[in-house]
């Protein structure tokens, strides 16, 4: 697997605590997530294209759907739908938060030597959006009074080279990041919307209608 | 020895014969189903008659020719869908029935065509089939769901055949879906097989209950709702955004508008006093693709109520209705009013004399009424009062082509529709740019049908532009002043007096500046 010192992603610089007294709120900094969320998908289109076509044949191919092997240490955005809607709010940003730590370290580990300087340059560009997504991911919560995550011992994403992996299931967990990165994105945004309308005091009422959907 | 033998053989021979009677009269069986391929050729035997057997055959209960025969046994080619039916072949002499054969002419399937959509995200998903040449014998289809490696079921709608449903058990998946199907009939098989990621295939239903408004003392905005499709389960979670199209109905260009949220919108920009249609389409916020378009409303926005005048002799029933679409009133002034008519009443022909305003009046009663002003843009905010408002004991209909005012200015290819009076008035006033028909050449083409929901018009060039008329009169330059039309020669353009099936027209005057002229268009 790819060496990856992400050690230095946990130690993010610290937020400063909000001032509770005064302050509007969640619901700007939520909805500013939100739109992050929304401007990384449109970015990550067409990054993965050319990526994608830079990896080659079958990759690039619209109808290519091969079994998920390997790539086992990717945070997957799937989810159990009952589970999902029953996501309490702190949960809900939690999984956010330490997926795009996950998904940004494999990324930045996308060092290929091969690939065009265009295309380096695209992908340094996203992994500073993502890093801002990050960061507003953990404004949110310290808005919200909730701990950032930390690295759990043992669970560090350092780990030396794994055994040499083909040129072809490099690739393949290449093209398994990049899907994983783009649900991931369509998910927070549903994520988000979810918290937006949470936030909202005057659809308070609205929220309640929930029930009456028969969920 | 000899006395029992012949009883033997008697006994032997009369079970034999019973057997082989037995056989040949045998009581009908069900008849032998068959399936034959639309074209080809095919032969039925007769049962276990042989060959040269003595055999009629039968179609439905009709007798058929010998000469299809080859034998005992019935030749059909190039079968045709006509040829299905019950044959049955029956003993020529003794008319026994003998074999039956009810044959079915149909084709083997072809691929068959499969979409699947989510309207109902994230509940689920449904999938659709149906075969691109039908077969006209029994089909079945058999649709299986996989997820990667794990089967999903697809259950059977209850009121579609070709349709099944299938629930999301996980969401935000990056493994595809696959769904196969396979057709088989008597005659063949096929299959066919799409995949697709979760997100592809969102698509929700169209808003429901959209409904347009005018806006009162707001004679250019029209105000709309809707609702969020039934069928979308979670519209908090997963908000939908719109988009809405409107024109006027005399207008084929659509303005859109895209709207991130609400269920409302107030259109600012309508024209005044044309009715418009409108239209609204749906989309889950990030994912999938737009919905069909919803079901069009229509609306006019609000104009204002024509003034009576005093000097009318009678008025007709004051409008009730909001939504008619008139033009700010005329204040006209109406010349010779010992002549009014007093026939103002709805259904009034326009072969008697109706002022104006009355006609206006009364046209305002209808809601329906649809005003199309002529000139460039909407039709002016009011009209200044003419020195004098022509009034007609017929109308009149022009088709010149060229008007050349005073000025140079000229006008192509307009039909004025015209109350026209006996020249007593200022023909300073009718200006130039009014042509009388040159009663030349028959009766006038009926007018083009007012738009009626949902036709649409022929290509216009402006919205405000009628269609042209035939072009019969040669052009020539219109005189100044108006003769009057001669009484006895009425040019009614629709035929007999008065035909209310036709769309009535109004000239309103302008001031008797060349030519800026609107021409009312008021559906009776």
């Amino acid at each position: 697997m790819l060496a990856c010192l992400c050690t230095v992603l946990w130690h993010l610089p610290a937020v400063p605590a909000l001032n509770r007294t005064g302050d509007p709120g969640p619901g700007p900094s939520i909805q500013k997530t939100y739109d992050l969320t929304r401007y990384l998908e449109h970015q990550l289109r067409s990054l993965a294209g050319t990526y994608l076509n830079y990896l080659g044949p079958p990759f690039n191919e619209p109808d290519f759907n091969p079994p998920r092997l390997g790539a086992e240490t990717l945070p997957r955005a799937t989810v159990n739908l009952e589970v999902w809607r029953s996501l309490n709010d702190k949960l809900r940003l939690t999984q956010n938060y330490e997926a795009y730590s996950h998904l940004l370290c494999h990324l930045r580990g996308l060092n290929r030597q091969a690939a065009a300087a265009e295309l380096r340059r695209s992908l340094a560009h996203f992994c500073t959006s993502l890093q801002g997504l990050l960061g507003s991911i953990a404004g949110v919560m310290a808005a919200l009074g909730y701990p950032l995550p930390q690295p759990l011992p043992g669970t560090e994403p350092t780990w030396a080279p794994g055994p040499a992996h083909s040129d072809f299931l490099q690739k393949m967990d290449d093209f398994w990041l990049l899907k994983e990165l783009q649900t991931w994105l369509w998910r927070s945004a549903k994520d988000f919307n979810r918290l937006k309308k949470k936030m909202q005091p005057p659809a308070a009422a609205v929220t309640l209608h929930l029930g009456t959907h028969g969920f | 020895m000899a006395v029992p033998v012949p009883w033997a053989c008697c006994a032997v021979l009369a079970a034999a014969t019973a057997v082989v009677y037995a056989q040949r009269h045998s009581p009908q069986e069900a008849p032998h189903v068959q399936y034959e391929r639309l074209g080809s050729d095919v032969t039925l035997p007769c049962g276990t008659a042989n060959w040269d057997a003595a055999v009629m055959w039968q179609v439905n209960g009709t007798d058929l020719a010998p000469d299809l025969l080859n034998g005992s046994q019935l030749v059909l080619r190039g079968l045709e869908l006509g040829h299905s039916g019950l044959y049955a072949c029956f003993h020529r002499d003794s008319w026994h029935p003998r074999h039956q054969v009810l044959l079915h002419v149909g084709l083997p399937p072809r691929e068959p065509v499969l979409s699947c959509r989510s309207n109902t995200y994230p509940k689920g998903f449904y999938c659709s089939w149906h075969l691109p040449v039908p077969t006209y014998i029994p089909n079945t289809f058999n649709v299986t769901v996989m997820h990667g490696s794990k089967i999903m079921v697809c259950e059977k709608d209850p009121a579609l055949k070709n349709r099944c449903h299938i629930r999301y058990m996980h969401l935000f998946s990056t493994i595809k879906y696959k769904v196969s199907i396979s057709v088989s009939n008597a005659l063949g098989h096929n299959a066919t097989a799409i995949t697709f990621d979760e997100f592809t295939i969102v698509k929700p239903d169209p808003p429901e209950n959209v409904v347009a408004r005018p806006v009162p003392s707001n004679p250019r905005r029209l105000e709309v709702t809707w609702q969020t499709p039934s069928t979308w389960p979670d519209p908090e979670s997963f908000p939908l955004k719109f988009f809405l199209r409107y024109r006027p109905l005399i207008q084929d260009q659509w303005q859109h508008v895209e709207l991130s949220d609400g269920t409302a919108h107030t259109i600012t920009d309508a024209y005044a006093g044309k009715e418009y249609i409108i239209q609204v389409a749906a989309k889950d916020n990030e994912i999938g693709t737009w919905s069909d378009w919803s079901v069009a409303a229509h609306a006019t926005p609000w104009t204002e109520e024509p003034r009576h005048l005093t000097t009318e002799a009678q008025a007709p029933e004051t409008t009730t209705s909001t939504t008619s679409s008139l033009a700010p009133p005329p204040t006209t002034k109406i010349c010779d009013t010992g002549e009014l008519d007093s026939g103002g009443g709805r259904s009034a022909p326009f072969g008697t004399r109706v002022p104006v305003t009355l006609a206006l009046a009364a046209a305002a009663a209808t809601a329906s009424s649809l005003l199309i002003c002529g000139g460039e843009g909407p039709p002016p905010s009011s009209l200044t009062a003419p020195a004098c408002l022509p009034r007609a004991r017929r109308p009149v209909r022009t088709r010149q082509r060229t008007c050349r005012g005073a000025g140079g200015r000229s006008r192509a290819r307009r039909p004025w529709f015209l109350f026209c009076t006996r020249a007593g008035g200022p023909s300073a006033f009718f200006s130039d740019t009014i042509c009388r028909d040159p009663g030349g050449p028959g009766p006038a083409t009926p007018l083009p049908t007012t738009p009626h929901r949902p036709s649409r018009l022929p290509q216009r060039r402006r919205a405000t532009q009628l269609t042209r008329p035939p072009k019969t009169t040669p052009p020539r330059p219109c005189p100044l002043g108006l003769d009057p039309p001669t009484p006895a020669t009425p040019r009614s353009p629709w035929g007999p007096e008065g035909s209310p099936s036709h769309p009535q027209f109004l000239l309103l005057l302008q001031p008797p500046v060349c030519p800026r002229v609107s021409v009312a268009t008021i559906r009776l």
